[in-house]
């Protein structure tokens, strides 16, 4: 789902920078209203800890295996803001360190996995498990299964975003005789393309990672699930 | 050979029917964890290439840290710049390849990388396994591009007269200025890396992060390394405990909806979720060793050496400068 550079115009990676940056700005305010300044190395091994969540290879049938962005499964164990912010960390180191994704496509992915992923995920998932998180002992089912929804919808509403992006290239940037500059599929294939994926076989990738790796903190630590009190 | 009480026991112990268990007769291979409860479950292909998939993920990143380490320490030209000065130089050069429309343009940026990569003596071989993957990737997804039925324009080249599928001028040009930026864009931004300490970098990049956020960054590089290692040592225990054997399959009839593969995507859930459990208890760890030491308030994080812009600092951003925006 990472969006290389050289797919997105300068109008769309710019714009997307600029979100990017307010909406870390605030997580900024946000994190530090609830974190004392002491606490970075906290905020600093959870993006170690969405990195390394990023390089599981799930096997799941069919012969097929694929690698979750693990952003549910962040957000139940350290909050949303805290998610979108380490996810967005590591989603960084991957690009600049390692070449995986793009410098100037960072805001688009960024926007794409970490904050509308996350959110989009997180949303779902208080709404469908209410007070069943806070409860713990006896309500893990209905917490499991909200997670499991809010993984599968925060995976697909990334993907989404992401065929959204590529797909308005040939609409915004064109150059001598209409050939595209960018990206050069337009809204008709990029959404097929990626949502059939997402919606047939990495979506449910993402589910079962979030569920498994969620139904094992409930089983042996279920005080560090976030509830929005105990941190 | 045996004394004479050794066989009296030895014929006690058969003569009592002595079984040995299931899992230790059962050939290596062909022991069935469910009916015999051998621990050495045999995993379907699907779940063990998973692993092994995991596990190439953990040693690229290991391989990749320790050669970008090693080509940092080379004496070469972009090595001699400033990480942040080079921050800047990768950036005005990206943002110059972006707005590039020619692909006469987008070849000088790519012949750029070129020159910079050799003057940094950065391998060759390296270079372009580190390339290759992503501009193969982008020519297989170009390549329909070039047809006149996602491209409409003039037709270059008919493939079927009868149903007019042919490659168009416009839609060439499309496909190939995708690949070229791409090349260009993949060529610059591994020089970052290529030329700086991993470490180095993610400080360099701190430098441009305001506030709280600032030193949380610069810090996380380090604890990756740490998580990473703990899932190389999490996959090569389960290895070395034979607990699944890559590349021996099964139907995964009668186990369930998880098949054969369901034990390993339990595990993979149960390691993530312990790599989670682990960064937040160590966080805690960090806080008493913290507090101990007397540093509750602020956590300082040594920065960079003082910023220096030498002669070749001042030489590569004009010439970064020049080729994004002349």
């Amino acid at each position: 789902m990472h969006i290389p550079d050289g797919y997105l115009g300068p109008e769309t990676y710019g714009s997307f920078w600029a979100a990017m940056l307010a909406l870390l700005y605030v997580a900024g305010r946000k994190l530090k209203k609830t974190l004392k300044a002491s606490d970075a190395p906290l905020l600093a091994l959870g993006a170690a800890a969405s990195f390394v969540v990023m390089m599981f290879n799930v096997p799941i049938a069919g012969g097929t295996s694929g690698h979750a962005t693990g952003a549910m499964l962040l957000a139940a164990v350290l909050g949303p803001w805290a998610a979108f912010v380490c996810m967005s960390i590591a989603l960084a180191v991957q690009a600049l360190v390692f070449g995986d994704g793009g410098i100037t496509s960072y805001g688009a992915n960024c926007f794409n996995m970490a904050f509308a992923g996350v959110f989009s995920a997180w949303a779902l998932y208080r709404l469908l498990a209410g007070r069943a998180a806070r409860a713990g002992k006896g309500k893990n089912k209905r917490t499991l299964f909200a997670a499991g929804c809010g993984a599968y919808f925060g995976i697909n509403v990334a993907a989404f975003l992401t065929a959204l992006e590529l797909g308005i290239q040939p609409i915004l940037e064109r150059g001598a005789g209409g050939r595209p500059l960018y990206n050069p599929f337009p809204l008709k294939v990029t959404i097929p393309a990626l949502m059939a994926g997402h919606l047939t076989l990495f979506g449910f990738v993402e589910v079962a990672f979030t569920v498994l790796g969620l139904a094992y903190i409930l089983k042996s630590h279920p005080e560090l699930v976030y509830t929005g009190e105990n941190r | 050979m045996l004394g004479n009480g050794q066989e009296k026991n030895k014929k006690a112990n058969t003569g009592k029917k002595q079984k040995l268990p299931a899992w230790l007769l059962a050939e290596e291979g062909k022991a069935d964890g469910q009916k015999t409860g051998f621990p050495l479950r045999k995993g379907s292909k699907n779940s063990g290439m998973a692993l092994e998939r995991t596990l190439k993920a953990v040693l690229s990143f290991l391989e990749d840290a320790l050669f970008n380490e090693k080509t940092a320490s080379r004496s070469g030209l972009l090595q001699k710049v400033e990480p942040r000065t080079k921050i800047v130089v990768i950036a005005l050069l990206l943002i110059g390849l972006s707005f590039e429309r020619s692909l006469a343009g987008m070849s000088r940026f790519i012949a750029l990388g070129l020159v910079l990569a050799a003057l940094s003596r950065i391998p060759a071989g390296m270079y372009l396994k580190r390339l290759l993957p992503g501009v193969l990737f982008t020519a297989v997804i170009a390549l329909p591009a070039s047809l006149g039925a996602v491209t409409p324009g003039q037709p270059v080249f008919t493939i079927l007269t009868h149903h007019s599928i042919y490659i168009s001028r416009q839609g060439l040009l499309a496909a190939l200025g995708l690949v070229a930026r791409v090349t260009g864009s993949m060529m610059i931004v591994l020089l970052a890396g290529f030329t700086t300490r991993p470490p180095e970098l993610v400080k360099a990049v701190s430098f441009f992060i305001p506030g709280f956020l600032k030193t949380v960054f610069s810090m996380s590089y380090r604890y990756m390394f740490f998580l990473v290692r703990r899932l190389e040592e999490f996959i090569l225990a389960r290895k070395a405990r034979g607990a699944y054997h890559p590349g021996k399959g099964g139907t995964g009839k009668g186990r369930g909806w998880a098949g054969r593969s369901g034990p390993d995507r339990k595990w993979v859930g149960s390691r993530a979720a312990s790599l989670l459990i682990m960064s937040l208890k160590l966080r805690r760890e960090l806080e008493f060793a913290m507090e101990a030491r007397g540093a509750a308030e602020e956590v300082r994080e040594p920065g960079l050496p003082a910023f220096r812009f030498g002669l070749y600092d001042a030489a590569l951003v004009l010439l970064a400068a020049g080729a994004a925006f002349i």
